[in-house]
């Protein structure tokens, strides 16, 4: 025993620089099951002879490093649609163990929210996990029909699919997925190989026969050492069902005012266009157009966009914007404009289950 | 006869002399635990679960069994093919380096042939290590020295 000193720390830095050095060769780890031999030799002279001796053979087998990388490719949900069938999210599978493994998949429906791909609200329908077989990263239904990963080498790395149906549910939105690669046992091709297990810490270590050490690191819902990892991706259906509602509203008339008036010439009508999104994706840059109807003038300055209101008021919340098409008017919250025969405007996003309006008023000629 | 008896008396001879020096090598991997005072102390054990990226220690005793003193006592060890050199190791001298198992030196001094150019020699390059004792070992006294490796 001896406590570590300065001189340890410089030794250190001496295999640091070997192991910087030695990148490149880290993509050749020793495969499992190298017997290591280390074999010294001793000359000197006693009373002026040269002789040479050679020590012992010291070795041991080199055990199993099981190590393995799942990752998702793209960084982001696959769109999809209500009813779509063979939907694919993709992932990558790396064995990073020294030795050829087979890898068992496992494709598995989140109930977690994951704030980058959005709140879980759905399940995939026969959610199935296969191998990339011919390597063109693109699904190919009945040709990449494997279930599980067979002899893969050292650092090679293979696409895995997550192939599935989206179910048609109202309000389905985001079906959170994830691929849990697991290592199995390799050496048979055509078959997979029983999961692995790691060699018992309470039993010493021999030298003479190869143990599997787990040297997989944790990860989200993926315990350390464990012999698995995991990689999330999403579905996002991003259709949205928009409809447009317009109402008229007599506001007022020049005989009895705004007590129950009547659409007689100089009547002040207001128009109400609602637009409504039944989801389950959200609606951007909606775009509303209305031609102001024959026999009616345009009032200046009466277009309004906002929250739908309640109890026959057209908007909750909105604001008022002038009649041309510039200014900060347009950039605020929404947008609207008036060019002499239309009336625009912009919504840029109506989300999932709401709905927004457009108002403005005309004069009945 | 006389041949004969001659014959065997060389054939007896010939492994006396050979083990007047006796070299042992072993293999040993560090294990670190707290100590008492707050530091960490490393200890050596037999190597266990050693995987790539694990680091073991090469421990070579040397023992003079004669009654004699031995000189030019030299000790050298080829890297095994799996390992890459990390260093001496703790109260070991450090070892004379060789790239190419002729020239040694310091790692400082080593350069690598690399096609018509050469570059300086780093540790993962080393393929022997060499130990030369400068004293003559007395009869009866031994010692050691040691070295570091990290399996690739």
């Amino acid at each position: 025993m001896y406590k570590i000193s300065l001189r340890t720390g410089l030794v250190g830095s001496a295999a640091l620089a070997a192991s910087v050095t030695g990148t490149a060769a880290h993509a050749q780890q020793t495969p499992a099951g190298t017997s290591v031999n280390n074999q010294a030799s001793v000359t000197y002279e006693v009373g002026g002879t040269p002789t040479s001796v050679s020590s012992n053979v010291a070795s041991f087998v080199v055990d199993k490093k099981v190590n393995l990388a799942v990752a998702e490719v793209g960084g982001a949900p696959t769109q999809t649609a209500i009813g779509a069938t063979d939907q694919v999210t993709t992932f990558t599978v790396t064995n990073l163990t020294n030795s050829v493994q087979d890898f068992r998949l496992d494709p598995d429906q989140q109930l977690v929210s994951i704030p980058l791909l959005g709140i879980d609200n759905f399940n995939m329908n026969s959610l199935k996990a296969y191998v990339d077989s011919n390597g063109n990263g693109t699904y190919d239904a009945g040709v990449d029909t494997a279930t599980y990963i067979d002899e893969l080498a050292p650092d090679a790395t293979v696409t895995v699919f997550l192939v599935g149906n989206v179910p048609n549910t109202p309000g389905a939105e985001v079906a959170i997925v994830s691929l849990n690669a697991i290592v199995a046992t390799g050496g048979t091709g055509g078959a997979l190989g029983a999961d692995l297990v790691a060699s018992s810490t309470l039993v010493a270590d021999s030298p003479t026969t190869v143990e599997t050490v787990f040297a997989d690191d944790t990860g989200l819902l993926d315990q350390l050492r464990n012999g698995q990892q995991r990689a999330f991706d999403a579905y996002r259906i991003s259709t949205a069902v928009v409809t447009l509602l317009k109402s008229a509203t007599v506001i007022s008339d020049p005989v009895n005012f705004l007590l129950n008036p009547h659409p007689i010439p100089g009547a002040v009508v207001e128009y109400c266009m609602k637009v409504s999104n039944a989801g389950p994706g959200s609606a951007s840059n909606v775009a509303v157009t209305d031609a102001v109807p024959a026999n009616s003038t345009f009032v200046p300055g009466s277009i309004a966009v906002g929250t739908s209101g309640i109890l026959g008021a057209c908007i909750l919340l909105g604001t008022s914007e002038d009649d041309n098409d510039t200014g900060s008017d347009e950039t605020d919250l929404y947008g609207g404009s008036f060019d002499g025969t239309t009336v625009r405007a912009k919504l840029p996003s109506v989300a999932s289950g709401t709905s927004m309006s457009v108002s403005f008023r005309v004069t009945v000629n | 006869m006389r041949h004969s008896l001659l014959l065997a008396g060389l054939l007896a001879a010939v492994p006396a002399v050979a083990n007047t020096v006796d070299i042992h090598a072993s293999v040993l991997a560090e294990k670190r635990g707290a100590a008492a005072d707050g530091t960490t102390r490393v200890s050596l054990v037999p190597a266990a679960r050693v995987t790539p990226g694990d680091k073991v220690v090469y421990r070579l005793n040397y023992r003079n069994n004669g009654k004699q003193p031995v000189t030019g006592l030299v000790i050298a060890n080829p890297v095994p093919t799996a390992m890459r050199y990390a260093g001496p190791a703790e109260g070991s001298a450090a070892p004379e380096l060789s790239v190419d198992g002729k020239t040694f030196g310091p790692l400082a001094a080593l350069k690598v042939r690399d096609g018509a150019t050469s570059r300086p020699a780093v540790a993962a390059d080393v393929r022997v290590v060499r130990w030369r004792l400068a004293r003559p070992v007395a009869g009866g006294a031994g010692g050691q020295v040691a070295f570091r490796a990290v399996l690739n």
